[in-house]
């Protein structure tokens, strides 16, 4: 379970994330949405620990981030939306690196569905720089499942993958969810939030405009108009400019 | 079209000097400059300022006489070996020069544009100027110093631009030919390209054999007169005098000595450049293609640099996976994995070829240092080569180490934000990033231990290092070096972690003047840092050292008194350097959880 609570980023200055509070519940699945610059990527990072918040709580799985950060990251994963490898590490190796970091014995017998699941067995022995893009997205997934998180972050998740990776990653994350991991993503594709999202919070300016299940955004913003879709509503709740 | 170029370079400089002045508003880009500035004030420019007479030695007289025709000589011979030698190249490996190069701005407007591919050559060349003029410019302020060849600054930027416009039309025009490896007769022209080479070169080397057979041979300590009279004969005599002869118009405008002879020597030495303009412009290349695989490769290069990564993925030498140093288990302590993964990393230089070469490299250096006695025999002058040797790797280990090992924090600063995702407090991260440079290190120093060691025993030494007391000085030294080498590396760690700005800077390649000067900035902070740090060790480890020679034996040069010395200096710095790393590691720690590159790069 995520539960975030007054959360705020600040640049200098600038203020990314003002006040940003809600909850996801294990099986839910949290879209996060907002123009460019509206504060996705940075709420992401501060509640998986990378970036320091500037107040607020967030607590991870009954883990207090800022009080207790290694057991709070011991039950999530983040994945980012530009694929971040070792330039000298194998698939194999980095599988081997992450287990060890996350203390998984015999991560072998762990990391071959993964592998299969994500269509990179064959490629087990190459460098990252033997690898597509969408390869690379794949190996950064299969890295972070590894310990069988029950918390997900993804950031732009399906950047990079072709027709067919992007539905086993739909696939993938409505799965994980049934088996009841409390997942959050941020992407601009908002089909994609329609098809896997239970749940939908609209951000701009670092400001929550509105959150809740897709049926009651949607029903909020549509207007009286029953066939309004999340474009629309994205549209109509943000005007639809860069922040 | 030379409007549009004009104003594309005059506008893309102007917003470059105007972004420039606006960046050092930033107080890390105005100490950068003025830093830089300063650098190149008293190490460049300075020295010239001061400089007094002509720089030769010897018979100064007589060497102006001989040094036009010297230098003349010299000048068209190098000309003459890059010439032969960038052919050479380009017809051996004729790869990746596409012969015109463009940017992907230009390849983005121009290549579509109503140009014709004449305008494009145009266009490509005019550029080059841009770079050539600037190029001359600092060449003709360099070579101010070199008061030997007289003539007017004017004539050494008109002989520099000569030169290196030359140079730089040879290269076009070599790249344009064999850019068309693809087209029908590729091979026979190459093969008689490679041919003519081969004939040129062995008319050079056969010309300067036969006459340095019939040469005076000079004595063993010759003036440098006699030297450059040798060189002047030797090179002017033959065929060699005739390949030589283009050459010698391309340089002379640079070496005339006053207004009549520059003027003189400017018609001839464009007759070369203009050949191959004349050249470039009738050679039908398809040079688009490589123009547009080099420019992405370059763009990938420079997108991997400035995101950290050692290559680009399109780059010609792709790594190959690496052995494993050790077999990783998933469980135990995580900080093995740093170890592990960054061994793995540092196999794509550190390797057995590189140590190879660089302990022949320190062996040649130690032997040819040695001077030994007559009479020595062949295990001491042995024993002294190794001593020696051992010496400068320990010393340039020491000096220099922790700055090229940065298989730590400082290689994975990119990878911050993966991890720290880990489930690891940040003291972890940092302890295990730093055991891979800090085991090399530690290694190559225990290694030039035992060289010592070894050549000690050969070499013998003072009466007071016998008997158990040498291995125990030995092993108390090298108990040291582990914590002294991390603590080298806890300041350059650090210098990345509270300056990630300044570090990214400061690795970024490029040469302006405030990137340059906080390089310079970046090194001696980190030097006064290191000296400071190692200054109570350096205090309390003789003082303990001096305390207990005192206690046990009053000083007497006797083995039990050193080596018990020995053990309570190193004990003593042992102490202070391991609660030094301790508490660096653990602060560093700190700075890694609070880290956010995301507020540093804004």
């Amino acid at each position: 379970m995520i539960e975030v609570q007054d959360l705020t980023k600040r640049y200098g200055d600038f203020t990314a994330v003002k006040s940003l509070s809600f909850t996801v519940r294990p099986g839910e699945v949290l879209g996060l949405v907002g123009p460019n610059g509206a504060g996705k990527t940075s709420t992401l990072r501060c509640l998986s620990g990378i970036i320091p918040t500037n107040g607020g709580a967030v607590v991870i799985g009954g883990c207090d981030l800022a009080r207790d950060p290694v057991g709070a990251k011991r039950q999530l994963a983040f994945f980012p939306d530009e694929p971040r490898l070792f330039d000298y590490l194998t698939v194999r190796q980095h599988l081997a690196f992450v287990a060890r970091i996350y203390g998984i014995g015999g991560h072998e017998a762990a990391a071959r569905p993964l592998l299969e699941e994500f269509e990179i067995a064959d490629k087990a022995d190459s460098l990252p720089a033997q690898l597509s893009r969408g390869m690379k997205q794949k190996l950064v997934i299969a890295c972070g499942l590894l310990h069988s998180p029950r918390i997900l972050f993804f950031d732009e998740p399906l950047t990079g993958l072709d027709p067919l990776g992007i539905r086993r990653m739909k696939d993938s994350i409505v799965r994980r969810a049934r088996e009841g991991a409390a997942i959050v993503l941020s992407s601009h594709l908002l089909h994609l939030l329609e098809e896997v999202c239970s749940h939908v919070l609209i951000l701009k300016q670092g400001e929550k405009i509105a959150d809740g299940t897709l049926a009651e955004v949607v029903s909020r913003f549509s207007g009286g108009d029953a066939n309004a879709n999340l474009e629309e509503i994205f549209l109509r709740a943000t005007g639809g400019s860069e922040t | 079209m030379i409007a549009a170029l004009a104003y594309l370079r005059l506008t893309s400089l102007g917003n470059r000097v105007a972004s420039a002045v606006r960046r050092l508003r930033e107080p890390k880009y105005l100490a950068g400059a003025l830093a830089g500035v300063a650098y190149f004030y008293f190490f460049l420019f300075r020295p010239m300022g001061v400089a007094r007479g002509p720089l030769l030695l010897g018979d100064p007289a007589g060497a102006l006489r001989q040094s036009g025709a010297a230098l003349a000589a010299a000048g068209s011979a190098i000309l003459l070996g890059l010439f032969l030698g960038r052919q050479a190249l380009a017809w051996i490996t004729p790869a990746d020069n596409p012969g015109l190069r463009f940017c992907e701005a230009e390849i983005a407007f121009l290549f579509p544009a109503p140009l014709t591919r004449r305008r494009l050559v145009h266009f490509n060349l005019l550029s080059a100027q841009a770079t050539i003029l600037l190029s001359s410019l600092i060449l003709t302020v360099l070579s101010q110093r070199w008061r030997l060849l007289g003539g007017s600054p004017v004539a050494r930027a008109v002989g520099w631009w000569v030169i290196l416009s030359t140079l730089s039309l040879h290269s076009t025009a070599v790249g344009l030919v064999v850019a068309r490896r693809s087209g029908p007769g590729f091979a026979r022209v190459r093969a008689a390209a490679l041919a003519t080479i081969a004939l040129l070169g062995a008319a050079v080397a056969w010309s300067v054999w036969r006459r340095a057979g019939t040469l005076e041979p000079m004595g063993p300590n010759p003036g440098l007169g006699a030297l450059v009279a040798w060189v002047t004969e030797l090179l002017d005599s033959g065929v060699l005098h005739w390949i030589l002869w283009p050459f010698r118009w391309t340089v002379a405008p640079f070496l005339s000595a006053d207004l009549r002879s520059f003027l003189l020597a400017l018609g001839p030495a464009l007759a070369l450049p203009a050949a191959l303009y004349a050249w470039i412009v009738r050679t039908e290349a398809p040079f688009e293609e490589g123009s547009i695989a080099l420019s992405e490769k370059r763009a990938a290069a420079r997108a991997a640099r400035s995101s950290g990564s050692d290559y680009a993925a399109s780059g010609p030498t792709r790594p190959r996976a690496r052995r494993e140093p050790f077999r990783l288990a998933g469980t135990g302590r995580p900080e093995l994995a740093f170890l592990w993964k960054n061994l793995i990393a540092i196999q794509s230089w550190f390797n057995l070829r590189v140590v190879a070469a660089a302990v022949a490299m320190v062996a040649i250096v130690g032997a040819a240092d040695l001077r030994p006695a007559a009479g020595s025999g062949r295990w001491e002058v042995i024993a002294a080569a190794v001593a020696v040797g051992s010496g400068i790797v320990a010393f340039y280990t020491v000096l220099i180490g922790p700055q090229l090992l940065r298989q730590d924090i400082r290689h994975d600063l990119q990878n911050a934000d993966i991890l720290k995702t880990y489930p690891l407090a940040g003291w972890q991260v940092i302890l295990g990033e730093m055991l891979t440079p800090v085991a090399i290190l530690s290694g190559i120093l225990w290694l030039c231990l035992l060289c010592a060691a070894w050549a000690a025993t050969r070499l013998g030494g003072p009466d007071f290092l016998g008997g158990a007391a040498r291995p125990v000085v030995i092993v108390a030294a090298a108990a040291v070096v582990p914590p002294l080498s991390a603590l080298q590396l806890v300041i350059p760690n650090a210098a990345a972690l509270v300056f990630p700005a300044w570090f990214q800077a400061a690795r970024t390649r490029g040469g302006s003047i405030e990137l340059i000067g906080q390089r310079l900035i970046f090194a001696a902070g980190q030097w006064l840092a290191i000296a400071l740090a190692v200054l109570p060790a350096l205090i309390l480890a003789p003082s303990f050292f001096v305390a207990t020679q005192f206690w046990v034996g009053l000083f007497a040069p006797d083995p039990v008194a050193v080596a018990a010395a020995a053990v309570a200096g190193a004990a003593a710095a042992l102490v202070i350097l391991c609660g030094e790393v301790w508490v660096g590691v653990w602060w560093l720690g700190l700075r890694f959880e609070k880290l956010d590159l995301t507020s540093a790069s804004r």
